[in-house]
């Protein structure tokens, strides 16, 4: 009888968290596409608020600023973090030769994960906010989000420790780097009771230091691990790694306050934010011709793998994005596209294109390999590169426009005399505007269904894939290198 | 391949055993010289023959294999596969169909681009500049726009009780509470300074405007008229047709009677 408990709770334990090797990187794969289903719902529903206001009318929680952050939450803390830490998974055991520390500990991270987002989803939908953008869980929870990122920085860290290559590879310095960076992000964000433009200060450190050093941070470490092993190619040049990976770290916690130039915080902050938005030009410029240079000979591989193709395409949407956020932090650009739609684009472009190209690169290359399947369907992939493409783009489009319009209007109202963008005025611009909104919503369409063409698509790899090669990590374990 | 000269060559090198084996191994090859010799010389026992260098231990602890290693880039190694065949670490194999896969340098070979690198130093200096700029472009600023003795907000109990409706249900994504001093901000109002932002956390600044800036909302039409506030905000479109505020009708009576004050006292 005793026996036979045992054995119920080993098995329990083992269904909830696992021991076996790359279970944690299959478990956080899943999961983030999972929420990148709600994630890209939400979004919609945001896009399609723009166009429809009424739309969904007269409950609290369908309110554009209830279903905002429940929108930005799903996308960065579920579907792009989770994602992360299935590449943190997957990536450390093969570039460091090392097992993963503890594996149940990272499984079990999972369920605290899941249980973090879930809770900000209920609880925002519910109306708790703390009010700050991206900061909006209540303050308790914030500790639990650190905890959920302790959790992969704590069996990385031990897993280094272990490792048999000598060679540090660039993936490991961003993989590593970024593990370090959010929480300190996180710890930042967490300072209580700030108020005016100190507030403000926070908030635009904290969301810049995230899209930077987390979401874009880590989708560079998963590209440049794509990239020559698929291509077989070395990679093209290490001091540009060099480059491209201390420019990063050096300039990424510096750009926040290039969202609010002429605002309330110290001019000289606005003014370092746009010098140190070159620097991250520098750092697309260094990450995207290494990988291009890395292609070399291969380029005809982006016909057969899915992986390249997003890898490469998400790279250059990278180049695109840093190059607009430089532009964005000018004050001659900034007394136009500030406080308008104009970020919101850029933001989109960052989210489901770059960063969800890339997840979507690593998934489309991992998780055969974790599963033993074959994807179910290539023309889906086809489909989600396309009405992502398309999607993201046109959105992204729209919503400069929409910020150029609304910019240009309030500026042309006061020049002219003819309105002010004040009280009634504010209407005049606003019915610049509302045609661009109405086809964003379109363009969000557009984009979901490529979100779903891939959520599906994976559904359906685990059903009914065709068999592959499923790879298993044999690390050189210490007893291995000791005799010969 | 004799393990004790890699033994004495790597403590003559300080460099890990493996990256002595590899690098020899390459030195080796294109030197058409015996592995035992490369070794023999990196130990500090007789120089090798005139094509290789001088007895590296002279040089230590810098790694004489990995600079040579890493000067000649372009030449391609013999063998081009991770580690060469006497590599100590050899995976297991394992049952098919499963591929195995040896922890790998996916990024070229390591004879090229492998050096021993502290992950320490690497998070030392990651984290630090992280630091820094947590320090001068977060906690200094935030310092200097704190005013010493922040104004009272003025707000009356309703109006506070409003403002957090005002942050809770997320106006604050639509509407900003910032005047700025340049042109698209004309008539907007007193430009918002540090100095005068009241202390209650969080800010009510905003982050764009899909609707009209409301920092002072309380002294212009239409939004000093409590009576149009409850119109509008209970039904928009009944007020302007192209509005895209969304309707607040659910809320309590009470709720809304606070967030209308709050407006009114945004002067």
């Amino acid at each position: 009888m005793a026996t036979a408990t045992t054995a119920t709770r080993s098995s329990i334990a083992n269904f909830l968290a696992p021991r076996d090797t790359d279970s944690a990187a299959r478990r956080h794969l899943i999961a983030a596409v999972v929420f990148l289903l709600v994630a890209g719902f939400f979004t919609l529903l945001l896009v399609m608020k723009l166009a429809y206001p009424g739309f969904l009318g007269g409950q609290a929680f369908t309110t554009y600023g209830r279903l905002r952050p429940i929108a930005v939450s799903a996308t960065v803390l579920g579907f792009l973090t989770l994602m992360h830490l299935a590449a943190v998974y997957y990536l450390v055991p093969r570039l460091t030769g090392a097992r993963l520390w503890n594996e149940r500990l990272a499984n079990l991270g999972l369920w605290l994960a899941v249980g973090v987002n879930v809770a900000a989803i209920l609880l925002l939908a519910a109306g708790y906010s703390d009010g700050r953008e991206w900061l909006e869980i209540p303050w308790w929870l914030d500790i639990a989000v650190v905890a959920m990122l302790l959790v992969p920085t704590v069996v990385v860290t031990r897993t280094m420790r272990d490792r048999t290559e000598e060679g540090l590879f660039v993936s490991l310095w961003y993989l590593l780097a970024g593990l370090y960076w959010v929480i300190g992000l996180f710890v930042a964000g967490g300072i209580p009771n700030l108020y005016g433009a100190a507030s403000q200060i926070q908030s635009s450190f904290f969301v810049a230091g995230i899209i930077e050093l987390w979401v874009i941070g880590i989708g560079i470490g998963t590209a440049y691990y794509l990239v020559p092993k698929i291509t077989d190619n070395p990679l093209f040049n290490r001091q540009l790694a060099i480059i491209g990976f201390w420019s990063l770290a050096f300039a990424g916690g510096w750009v926040g306050q290039s969202r609010f130039v002429y605002g309330p915080g110290p001019e000289w902050l606005e003014t370092t934010a746009s010098v140190f938005s070159l620097a991250l030009v520098v750092a697309a410029m260094a990450v995207v011709t290494n990988l291009i240079g890395t292609m070399r000979g291969k380029w005809s591989m982006m016909h057969e793998s899915a992986a390249l193709r997003f890898t490469m395409v998400g790279a250059g949407l990278f180049m695109v994005v840093e190059v607009i956020r430089f532009l964005q932090s000018l004050r001659s650009v900034a007394a136009i596209t500030g406080l308008t739609s104009f970020g919101d684009g850029t933001m989109v472009l960052i989210t489901f294109g770059l960063a969800g190209l890339w997840a979507a690169a690593f998934t489309y290359h991992a998780l055969p390999r974790l599963i033993g399947r074959r994807m179910y369907s290539e023309r889906l992939i086809t489909v989600h590169l396309r009405a992502t493409l398309i999607g993201v783009g046109s959105l992204a489009a729209l919503l400069w426009l929409a910020g150029l319009i609304s910019g240009y209007s309030w500026a042309a109202g006061a020049l002219t005399g003819a309105y002010v963008a004040v009280g009634d005025g504010f209407a005049n611009t606003l019915d610049q505007v509302r045609p661009a909104y109405g086809l964003a919503a379109l363009a969000a369409l557009v984009l979901f269904a490529g979100q779903f063409a891939f959520v599906y698509n994976t559904y359906r790899t685990f059903t009914s894939g065709r068999p592959t090669e499923h790879e298993t990590l044999i690390p050189k374990g210490p007893a291995e290198v000791t005799h010969e | 391949m004799n393990s004790e000269m890699l033994a004495a060559a790597s403590q003559a090198l300080g460099v890990p055993k493996a990256i002595v084996q590899r690098s020899a191994q390459a030195r080796a090859n294109a030197g058409g010289v015996s592995l035992d010799e490369v070794l023999s010389a990196w130990s500090g026992g007789a120089p090798l023959t005139p094509a290789a260098p001088p007895p590296a231990s002279e040089r230590a602890p810098e790694p004489a294999p990995a600079v040579e290693a890493v000067d000649q880039p372009a030449v391609p190694p013999p063998d081009p596969a991770p580690a060469p065949p006497s590599e100590p670490a050899v995976p297991a194999v394992a049952p098919s169909p499963v591929a195995v896969l040896e922890a790998p340098a996916p990024e070229g070979s390591p004879v090229l681009e492998g050096r021993p690198e502290s992950f320490i130093t690497l998070l030392a200096g990651a984290v630090g500049l992280f630091l820094v700029a947590a320090l001068f472009a977060f906690v200094l600023p935030a310092l200097d726009a704190t005013p010493a003795s922040p104004p009272l907000s003025g707000l009356s109990a309703l109006g506070l009780q409003g403002r957090e409706i005002y942050v809770s249900e997320g106006c604050w994504y639509c509407h900003t509470q910032q005047v700025r001093p340049i042109v698209t901000d004309a008539k907007l109002g007193p430009v918002t300074q540090p100095d005068l932002l009241a202390s209650i956390a969080p800010d009510t600044l905003g982050i764009q405007r899909i609707g009209p800036d409301l920092a002072h909302a309380g002294s212009r039409p239409p939004t000093n008229d409590a009576g149009w506030l409850a119109r509008f905000l209970t039904d928009p479109r009944s007020v302007r047709e192209s509005s895209l505020q969304p309707g607040y009708g659910h809320l309590a009576e009470a709720d809304l009677a606070a967030l209308i004050q709050y407006l009114l006292e945004s002067r």
